[in-house]
């Protein structure tokens, strides 16, 4: 989507009608709301529309959001720029009444068509495009629904609805139960508030909502009132929304009922206006017996169940019985004077103003799938940090990207959700399952085999809508090796560290003889099948695919590749971090800091570090150390502990830790020192890099294309510790250099290593491939 | 002394008691209808359980009441496929019941049992009440309406009731 901004005053000229109109309606959803808006972004299409936000009285702070969502999109989104959100127009609603809202949202829009989604609903790309294709199709057409995701965004909550003029509702799956159904003159098709649109000029004609619907049955009454009329309404199976069903006032994020008046009074109206014209005064009553009946067996179900206590079930019946004897009386006055629907009622609630027009267009966007399988949790791994990066970065970029993992216990239900990010996260599991299924996997055992067969079928089963150009797998476990195999979609293969790289430093794996074979053995084949069938690889240094060609005996330079370094978000508040420092240690006189950052392994270079400061602190007084990691095996977790135990007033061992804490000891950190063994790439420096902190470490693998020696940092000879500790000792005595190489770290970090910079590289490649359209294979 | 009790299938219903000298109740899961009330002083006092399932009674199951104190004590059950019975503690006091269906359970409380108690009225209408409240308001609005398209009376207001 592209955006044109005409809210400072350029009204909507005629050769760019405004095709349809999205009209949110939102009550104290400053939870979910900036995500729908942020969805709205991606929209695809060819057309303009416009985003209509119609704001109940909130106080919750929707209302500050709004405005500077509003101020923000207004005063600083240069015309062209990649839109992250679209222009919106806000509209008060001073009462908390959902058909009034739909109302002024009717009254105002300027579109020909008028879509309705929740403010806690987020629709597919493609949704409006295919909903206004069909509309602009077929001129009879007065209404279509689409498939609603329930809040997994993997089930369905609603597919084809009908409805009787009682208010009976029928959940159907096949399009010919509404056909059979809608046969009958007393049942119609039931499109969901959460994703309906009217074309707007018959939706006027039949005075737009009833407002004594405050919630509930809003929109069913308007579907019967449009079947009554003979309007037309269908359901568009591929136009989906993913409902998430958000907590609200009116009920609980377990779907507990917290206030079920206007439920009642809307039921109990509903079934005397429609109802009993069509069926009679004794199916009403029938009708609103049962309603009651089933509430108070369910409320004693959530009562039994713990959800709720004697108070809230005492006072949710008596509100179901208020709302229905309410109901009745407004459903009876209706009947006796039912001159209530006329346009007036819209009339009332025009604000003239001029669109806000944003283009759905698309067709520069790219459509990215990747694959990784913990980039959902706090506590990633490097490839899941680097993913959500690049999902992070391309979504900014306006790109339409899925990042698709497993993340294990910690979030057990397969899900997919709209980030506030951006993209699309989905948590597959259940990989068991996928044994029985034959696919090539390019010969993967069964364990890693399986989570790369479920995400080749959840590939299939989305891309009818997400259309993904290209597919971007990480080389570890090979994740992508079915859809490579597949040669549905191109793949791309991002080169991280591989099996075949850290086999020297896992003895274990070869000392097991059955896991060797039938484990390792078979995913490095594997990874190797990748590496000569992708089309393009991936690569954050030219290291990596030197030491992968090396290890497996192929020349990745005669292969496509290309070589993005990884980057990184910039910390908050980057100005005067070594001011800050050196102020600190004038007013306190506090030692300088030496901070190490990493697992507490082998390969990290643990067992040289330790020796090297143990010397140091030996020789300077005026030094301390943080080291930040967790443990991995005792043997180099006794060598920090030593060190701990020997300087326990200038060594602390912090364990893991969040960003927030890493964040605050950067900031007071001298010099990093991670001399790594073996880095494909070296993230932690350019973390380091970035709170403009120079490096000291080994010059192994992507090291040296990360850190400069002599330059924002000092590299020595892998294993050389004497070389180690003299590299140190320079940068501890001699604030000059010190000063100077922190400057420049800083000044590498934004002009090599921002993640703007990534994601444009990025961008690119991606691009490439998409346009080459060859899936390999 | 045997009791015999309704129970609804689906629904949590619980028996407090407090000991030594105290009663026992039967009640649903809303805790609000008394459908059992036992008085007993049983010092060494046993409850008896035993549920009926297709029209056969169990083997009966026993557990202990309390020797002495005034503190209340519970048991709650829920008939789904199985009755379950819990302790105040929330562990299990009891074998589960194998009862398939909702039926009815027996009572025996040992000693001095005595004394059923009445129903507790609620606030809000049970479903046969409230079905009774909703006829006579249909029927009054209409019989209202008959009059006003009569001429006896004047229309009503249509925001009446809002």
């Amino acid at each position: 989507m592209s955006k044109r901004k005409t809210g400072a005053g350029t009204a909507t000229t005629p050769d760019t009608p405004c095709m349809a109109t999205i009209a949110i309606c939102t009550y104290n959803r400053l939870r979910t709301l900036p995500r729908t808006l942020r969805s709205l972004a991606l929209l695809r299409g060819d057309f303009d529309f416009e985003v209509l936000v119609v704001n109940g009285p909130s106080t919750d702070g929707t209302t500050e959001f709004l405005a500077e969502f509003l101020a923000e999109y207004l005063a600083d989104a240069p015309d062209g720029a990649p839109a992250t959100a679209p222009g919106i127009r806000v509209l008060q609603n001073p009462e908390v009444n959902l058909a009034v809202s739909r109302n002024i949202a009717i009254a105002n829009a300027a579109g020909r068509y008028i879509s309705f989604i929740d403010d806690d609903a987020i629709p597919e790309p493609d949704w409006l495009e295919r909903i206004v294709t069909r509309m602009e199709a077929e001129p009879d057409l007065s209404a279509v629904g689409g498939f609603i995701r329930d809040a997994d965004g993997i089930r369905y909550q609603a597919r084809y609805v009908t409805c009787d003029a009682l208010g009976r509702t029928y959940f159907g799956d096949d399009p010919d139960y509404v056909a059979l159904l809608s046969g009958d003159v007393h049942t119609f098709p039931s499109l969901t508030g959460t994703n309906v649109t009217f074309r707007a000029a018959d939706l006027r004609r039949i005075g737009g909502f009833d407002e004594v619907y405050a919630y509930f049955y809003d929109e069913t009454d308007v579907n019967k009132r449009m079947d009554d009329a003979g309007m037309r309404a269908v359901v568009l199976p591929d136009a989906e929304i993913h409902h998430k069903y958000a907590p609200s006032h009116l009920r609980t994020e377990t779907k507990v009922a917290t206030n079920m008046y206007p439920i009642a009074r809307s039921t109990a109206y509903f079934a005397v206006r429609h109802g009993a014209p069509a069926f009679g005064w004794e199916a009403v009553i029938e009708r609103l017996q049962g309603f009651y009946t089933n509430e108070y067996r369910w409320k004693l179900d959530t009562l039994s169940a713990g959800h709720i206590d004697r108070e809230v079930f005492l006072q949710l019946m008596d509100q179901n019985r208020r709302g229905l004897q309410d109901g009745i009386d407004l459903g009876m006055d209706a009947l006796e004077t039912p001159a209530a629907e006329t346009p007036a009622r819209l009339e009332r609630h025009a604000q003239p103003a001029p669109p806000v027009l944003n283009r759905a267009t698309g067709t520069d966007r790219l459509r990215l799938c990747m694959f990784s399988q913990d980039h959902g949790f706090a506590q990633q791994g490097g490839i899941g940090r680097w993913s959500n990066l690049v999902a992070g970065g391309l979504a900014a970029r306006g790109h339409e990207v899925t990042l698709m993992g497993h993340l294990g216990q910690q979030r057990p239900r397969e899900f997919c959700d709209f980030t506030e990010q951006g993209y699309w996260s989905h948590n597959l599991g259940q990989f068991d399952r996928m044994a029985a299924q034959e696919r090539d996997c390019l010969g993967l055992p069964g364990s890693v085999a399986n989570p790369s067969k479920r995400y080749l079928a959840e590939v299939e089963r989305i891309q009818p809508r997400r259309q993904f150009q290209v597919a971007s797998s990480p080389i570890w476990d090979v994740e992508g090796a079915a859809l490579i195999a597949s040669g549905l979609v191109p793949t791309v293969l991002s080169l991280h560290t591989c099996t075949g790289l850290i086999l020297p430093s896992k003895p274990e794996w070869r000392a097991n003889e059955d896991y060797y074979r039938n484990h390792v053995l078979r995913v490095m084949n594997a990874e190797i099948k990748a590496l000569k069938r992708s089309p393009m690889l991936l690569a954050n240094s030219e290291a990596i695919l030197r030491d992968i060609s090396a290890v497996y005996g192929l020349d990745l330079f005669e292969r496509p590749h290309a070589v993005v370094p990884h980057g990184l978000a910039d910390i908050e508040a980057p100005e005067g971090l070594l001011e800050a420092r050196a102020a600190d240690r004038a007013e306190t006189g506090a030692p300088l800091r030496i901070l190490y950052l990493g697992r507490l392994e082998t390969r990290k270079g643990i067992a040289h570090l330790v020796p090297v400061l143990h010397r140091l602190l030996e020789a300077r007084d005026d030094v301390a150390v943080d080291l930040i990691g967790a443990k991995v095996d005792d043997d180099n977790f006794k060598l920090v502990e030593d060190l701990c135990a020997r300087f326990p007033e200038r060594v602390i061992w912090h364990g893991f830790l969040g960003d927030a804490e890493i964040d605050a000891l950067m900031r007071q950190a001298d010099i990093f020192v991670a001399p790594s063994l073996y880095e494909s790439f070296g993230l932690i420096y350019v973390e380091a890099a970035r709170y403009a902190i120079p490096s000291v470490g080994f010059a192994a693998g992507g090291v040296p294309e990360v850190v400069e020696d002599g330059t924002d940092g000092l590299l020595v000879t892998p294993g050389d510790e004497a070389a180690l500790l003299s590299a140190l000792l320079r940068l501890v005595e001699d604030d000059a250099l010190r000063l100077t190489m922190s400057l420049a770290a800083r000044d590498n970090f934004e002009k090599k290593f921002h993640v703007d910079l990534m994601a444009e590289r990025l961008e690119q490649v991606y691009r490439n491939v998409s346009e080459l359209g060859y899936a390999g294979g | 002394m045997l009791q015999d009790a309704v129970i609804v299938r689906g629904v949590v219903n619980r028996i407090e008691f407090t000991g030594p000298n105290g009663f026992l109740r039967l009640m649903d899961a809303d805790a609000r209808h008394l459908l059992l009330h036992l008085r007993f002083s049983a010092p060494e006092g046993m409850l008896f359980l035993n549920t009926q399932s297709d029209g056969a009674w169990g083997r009966p199951e026993q557990m202990p009441l309390p020797e002495q104190g005034t503190d209340r004590n519970w048991v709650a059950f829920k008939l789904e496929d199985k009755l379950e019975l819990w302790n105040s503690a929330g562990a299990f006091e009891f074998e589960r019941f194998s009862a398939e269906a909702a039926g009815q359970v027996r009572y025996c409380v040992m000693k001095n049992a005595v004394n059923p108690g009445d129903t507790l009225k609620l606030s809000v209408p049970r479903p046969e009440e409230m079905a009774a409240q909703i006829t006579a308001q249909v029927a009054m609005r209409r019989l209202d309406a008959l009059e006003r398209q009569l001429g006896h009376v004047a229309p009503a207001d249509p925001a009446a009731g809002t």
